[in-house]
This record gives structure tokens, C-alpha cells and sequence, in this order.
């Protein structure tokens, strides 16, 4: 089946986003079912957006979040990774595997990692097929 | 205020069984103050809600909202519009959220999402202590401000138990003694002579072994 999966990327402005931007500006192209979202802070993201891209057919999410130690912000990465933690664990009870569910460190220099880690990303999410909570058509 | 934490949402989808029409209700209060059930929480539930029916090919309408108060009927009554066609009220209050919503519409099925605990107090972010049983008869005059009934395992009223060791109590080593509190405090304020005074056997019609309470003042009557 020839299936190509709706990604929401949650890109913290201060690293992934501009690392993205980097990578648009050097024209290297990344998978463009793949729907950036720009935050403040990875500290911004809460539960609620990544349920919500799944209700609105999203087949993964990728959330990108400073370095350890690197946050502008002192603690938003460590805040979203708490929060991914407990999608995760709220997803396995819904039904929707937790793996569908990606949390990814960058800094804003290192473009070709981003590029890496959503292609990768993709083809992770590919392999599992659509989300189990999509309206079927 | 009050402190409760939410159900396993497994046994939410549980208690939605065939509804078709549920609506999820938030409260601004207490539990918004201890992150269970409040219009943040109420929007997460309906969401995760909704995904795990389209999951098990259910076709469940849910819809969320949240109120002030579940606890005051006048609150409640500003959910006139919003229940409308629904079959299931899903509760975020505490149990007195849950009945004031049942009491005042009675011809709908409601049902908690939370599990109400205990009065208590944030000790800090994301952890929540418990303060008072709401025993009817405070002492806390006569304790330095240290609930006997709430911090003591035993609700003792003179002095701690033969299980008291190291300010620590023998029914779990991470919880504080509550007498050995009580003492810490009376002596730091000066005020050890209040251990000397023997509390009388304690009425306890006045908590929950008198049955349900009720207050009443006539002269805030209308």
C-alpha cells in the first residue's frame, strides 16, 4: 500500500524551527507531508496540541526541543519531555501506539540532523501505517 | 480545598458504555488548583475521549465545557443550553460537583471522571497533602495548627502512639509523626504547657459518624 503519513513536527523557534529554516534556505528538501508547527519554547507544547493533531488526522508527531542544559528558557525541554512521557502513556490506553510519538533534541546549526531525524521520522511512521484513530473515508 | 485525581480513563470509557451523546464538564475550582479536572483537563479527557472511540469504531459524540463552580446550583444551571441532546454528563468535579449536577438534572445519567480524595493543600507542584477531615469539632487552637485528626495515623488527641519513632510514623516511615509535629511546633511558639491539657473524649457525632451534615443559618435566609 502506498501510504504517506500526515506528520506534525513541533519545532521549538530557538533550535529546530531555525535548523529547518537553515535547511530550506541550503534548498534540501525534507518530506512535505511533514507540517511544521513553530513554538516559543518546547516548554509551550502541552498535552492537548498532540492529541489534537491526532484528532484532526495526524498519523505522528515529532516535537523538537533544545539540547539538555540549552533551553533559552532554562526548563521548557525538560517540560516537554515530561509531557511527551505522558502522552505516551495516554495514547497506549487510548490505542494509538506510543511510538507514533517522537521527542527529538537539536540546535539551530544542526540542520542536516533535522533533515536526518524527520526522514528517518517519516519512514518510521510509514512503517506503521495510518493512525488507528483516523475517520475512515 | 478539595483534592482528587482522575480515574483511569479506561473505566471512563467503561462508564460511557452505548451513550452516544456525552458531554464532558469541567469545574474552575478546586480541581483546576489540583490539575484533575479543570477546563485544561476537561479539553485533554474529551480529546483522548474522542480518539479512543474513533479507535474502537465507535461513533461517540463528545463535547467538553466547564463551569465556575459544579458545586453551586447557580453555576450549574448555566449548563442549561450545553446539555441539551445529551445522553451522559461526565463529571471533572469532586462528588459534590458529580451530585449538585445530578440533583439539578435529574433525568440524565451522570457519572464521575474523578476520584475525590481528601482537603488538602499543594505541599508543591504536583504533589497535594492532606489537612483536615472536616470532623466537625477543630481543635487546632489547642495543637499549635497541627490537625491531630488529618496528620496523625490514628487521629489520637493526646500525644502520639507507642509507634512513634524518629518523628516518624510506624505505618509508613515516609510520613511525619503528627504529634511529633504538634510538639516540634508548640515548643519552637513557647507553648509546650497546651500538651498538658487533656483533651476530653472527642464527639464524633459531629463527623461523618452523625450521619450527613447539614448547616444551617436562618438568618442568611431569603
Amino acid at each position: 500500500m502506498d501510504f504517506t503519513p500526515a506528520i506534525v513536527a513541533f519545532c521549538c523557534e530557538n533550535s529546530a524551527y531555525r535548523a529547518a529554516d537553515i535547511a530550506g534556505s541550503k534548498k534540501e528538501g525534507y518530506p512535505p507531508n511533514i507540517k511544521i508547527c513553530r513554538l516559543p519554547c518546547s516548554g509551550k507544547l502541552e498535552v492537548i496540541h498532540i492529541l489534537k493533531a491526532f484528532e484532526e488526522g495526524a498519523d505522528g508527531v515529532f516535537v523538537f526541543a533544545c539540547h539538555p542544559d540549552s533551553c533559552r528558557f532554562l526548563t521548557g525541554n525538560v517540560r516537554a519531555g515530561k509531557r511527551i512521557a505522558y502522552v505516551h502513556g495516554l495514547l497506549e490506553k487510548i490505542g494509538i501506539e506510543r511510538e507514533r510519538v517522537e521527542f527529538f533534541h537539536l540546535s539551530e546549526l544542526e540542520w542536516a540532523s533535522f533533515l536526518e531525524m524527520v526522514r528517518q521520522g517519516n519512514e518510521r511512521i510509514k512503517g506503521l501505517g495510518p493512525s488507528p484513530a483516523k475517520v475512515k473515508k | 480545598m478539595i483534592i482528587a485525581e482522575q480515574k483511569e480513563i479506561s473505566e471512563i470509557i467503561e462508564m460511557i458504555g452505548d451513550h452516544k451523546k456525552v458531554l464532558v464538564i469541567g469545574c474552575n475550582t478546586c480541581v483546576t488548583v489540583c490539575l484533575s479536572g479543570g477546563a485544561k483537563e476537561a479539553a485533554i479527557l474529551a480529546s483522548a475521549l474522542r480518539l479512543a472511540f474513533r479507535v474502537r469504531g465507535k461513533q461517540v459524540e463528545i463535547e467538553e465545557t466547564s463551569i465556575e463552580r459544579q458545586c453551586e446550583l447557580e453555576f450549574v444551571d448555566t449548563l442549561s443550553s450545553a446539555i441539551k441532546d445529551k445522553e451522559l454528563l461526565v463529571s471533572m468535579g469532586c462528588g459534590i460537583g458529580v451530585q449538585t449536577i445530578a440533583e439539578r438534572f435529574n433525568h440524565l445519567l451522570v457519572v464521575p471522571a474523578l476520584n475525590t480524595n481528601f482537603l488538602g493543600l499543594p505541599e508543591k507542584q504536583g504533589v497535594w497533602v492532606e489537612r483536615c477531615q472536616a470532623c466537625g469539632q477543630c481543635v487546632l487552637d489547642k495543637t499549635g495548627g497541627i490537625c491531630p485528626i488529618s496528620r496523625c495515623s490514628k487521629s489520637l488527641l493526646n500525644g502520639p502512639c507507642g509507634g512513634s519513632q524518629d518523628g516518624k510514623c510506624e505505618i509508613n516511615k515516609e510520613i511525619d509523626c503528627g504529634w511529633h509535629l504538634i510538639y516540634e511546633r508548640l515548643k519552637a511558639l513557647g507553648r509546650l504547657e497546651f500538651l498538658a491539657e487533656i483533651m476530653p473524649i472527642k464527639k464524633w457525632s459531629t463527623s461523618r459518624d452523625g450521619g450527613p451534615r447539614k448547616v444551617v443559618r436562618e438568618d442568611m435566609w431569603l
